[in-house]
């Protein structure tokens, strides 16, 4: 073998172009699908006016998340693989050659650089391993641009060799080349379908038992809710007892302060939603308190009102939340006083916490201190 | 098929700058060094430790066995560096 290694060297049935393009034919549907379910998961936390989403169907973030996630996940392997199917070609000659060749190789760094660092950072993001340092959302939605942009110049640049690739074959080849590639191909979406099998049990719960490389079990949780951020995590100071504690709502007519038996004076209405976390897992879960919308009547809110939410929580970025006029309004949003019949234990928000439909579990607030409910 | 693909390229291009932009406007100037030694991190560990070790295995180990091994092992090897990647997180955070 020469140093450094050229194409040629490699000999392996694997490193073919037939194989690297057959991978891509599933790798990248599997990208196309993480990024626009991950477009969904940003708009639900940075809504835009003329692109609301909606609180129906309930259960639509959690599809969507699941999607997301188990894509992700999937990209494990396929990436994994395709690279290395593809690897000689990085040592193809000349190195850096035309400006067009300059081109398409700047074109392939950058996507296997983004590839690579978008799939390292959701990986440990579904874990909460924050090893990286830097602010996960805006480098993730960032990135995720620029890898979905340059796979689109890459499949431009590729696509007569793609075409070629996955064209009937001309010519004899050995049967056992062909079996090998093949297999190979098979081998990395087996090991893809297997990777998601591991971890979708987070949120499709009759695979729960199956969900080994998942981080969180609902049915191993407290009232069957995984908890991502306890009170003590969140800096949350005790509230010993329901007399001790208020919640301030304001609104266009004024405010008022409520002590837990207000609330419980008010009607009290029951509901059934899941909590579906933005790291892939999701639970049922059945929860009775007060309506918002009601809430916000008693400050002289309309039903064009928003809702902006404040939690106890010392700090964290979604210590303030919103809720749109869609969500606020919403029957079943909800600042919710018990789980599944029990008064809210300290984790799961105590002494009040936000719950409203087709929501990341981000948005729906714990330890809720203030309502402020816009005109 | 070229005005296909330089259709594609170009929306190619305007995606990515919209990543330049969200990434400029979004990610705060003091975590930009370490977005892109992570990013030249990644690369380094796929490119110069995680394939050559995949290629020294094929060669070294798998060239030698009989023919029909070659498959199963190549999918139980990527299974192998799957289940590391997506499991090192979770014993890093137990």
């Amino acid at each position: 073998m020469r140093q450094p290694p050229v194409t040629e060297d490699f000999t392996s049935p694997v490193h073919d172009s037939r194989v690297v393009a057959r991978l891509g034919l599933w790798l990248g549907p599997a990208f196309l699908v993480c990024f626009l379910t991950g477009l969904i998961s940003h708009l639900h936390q940075h809504p835009i006016a003329w692109l609301p989403i909606p609180p129906s169907p309930v259960w639509a973030y959690r599809v969507t998340q699941g999607l997301h996630v188990s894509t992700g996940v999937a990209s494990v392997p396929l990436l994994l693989a395709k690279m290395y199917a593809a690897y000689p070609r990085l040592f193809e000659r000349p190195m850096v050659g035309s400006p067009l060749r300059m081109l398409e190789r700047g074109s392939i760094a950058v996507l296997v650089a983004s590839s690579l660092l978008q799939v390292f950072t959701g990986v440990a993001n579904i874990a909460q391993w924050y090893v990286f340092g830097f602010g996960f959302t805006a480098v993730h939605w960032s990135l995720a641009w620029v890898a979905i942009g340059a796979l689109a110049v890459h499949i431009a640049a590729k696509l007569p060799i793609i075409r070629e690739a996955l064209a009937p074959p001309v010519g004899e080849e050995a049967p056992a080349v062909v079996r090998e590639r093949r297999w190979f191909i098979r081998g990395a979406l087996g090991v893809a379908a297997g990777a998601v099998l591991l971890t979708v049990g987070q949120t499709l719960r009759p695979l729960e038992p199956l969900a080994l490389l998942a981080k969180r079990h609902p049915a191993r949780s407290p009232q069957g809710v995984p908890i991502n951020r306890t009170a003590d995590a969140a800096g949350i100071t005790p509230v010993v007892s329901d007399d001790a504690w208020r919640l301030a709502v304001s609104g266009p007519s004024g405010s008022q302060t409520l002590s837990h038996a207000d609330l419980m004076a008010l009607p009290q209405v029951t509901v059934d939603l899941p909590i579906t976390c933005v790291e892939g897992w999701s639970a049922d879960a059945s929860w009775s308190g007060v309506r918002i919308r009601d809430l916000a009547r008693l400050v002289g809110g309309s039903p064009e009102s928003s809702v902006a939410v404040e939690s106890a929580e010392r700090s964290g970025a979604y210590r303030r939340t919103t809720l749109p006029t869609a969500y606020a309004q919403h029957p079943d949003t909800v600042l919710a006083l018990t789980i599944n019949g029990l008064r809210l234990p300290r984790d799961h928000g105590f002494p009040a916490r936000i719950i409203a439909p087709n929501r990341p579990g981000v948005l729906q607030t714990k330890w809720v201190s203030a309502l402020r409910v816009s005109a | 098929m070229m005005r296909v693909r330089v259709g594609l390229g170009a929306v190619g291009v305007a995606i990515v700058l919209v990543g330049v932009w969200a990434f400029l406007t979004g990610v705060p100037s003091r975590q930009w060094l370490g977005v892109f030694i992570w990013t030249g991190g990644v690369v380094a560990a796929h490119d110069a430790v995680i394939a050559p070790a995949a290629v020294v295995l094929g060669f070294a180990v798998f060239a030698k066995l009989p023919r029909r091994w070659r498959s199963p092992l190549r999918a139980v090897a990527l299974a192998a560096a799957s289940v590391a990647w997506i499991g090192v997180p979770l014993l890093m955070t137990r």
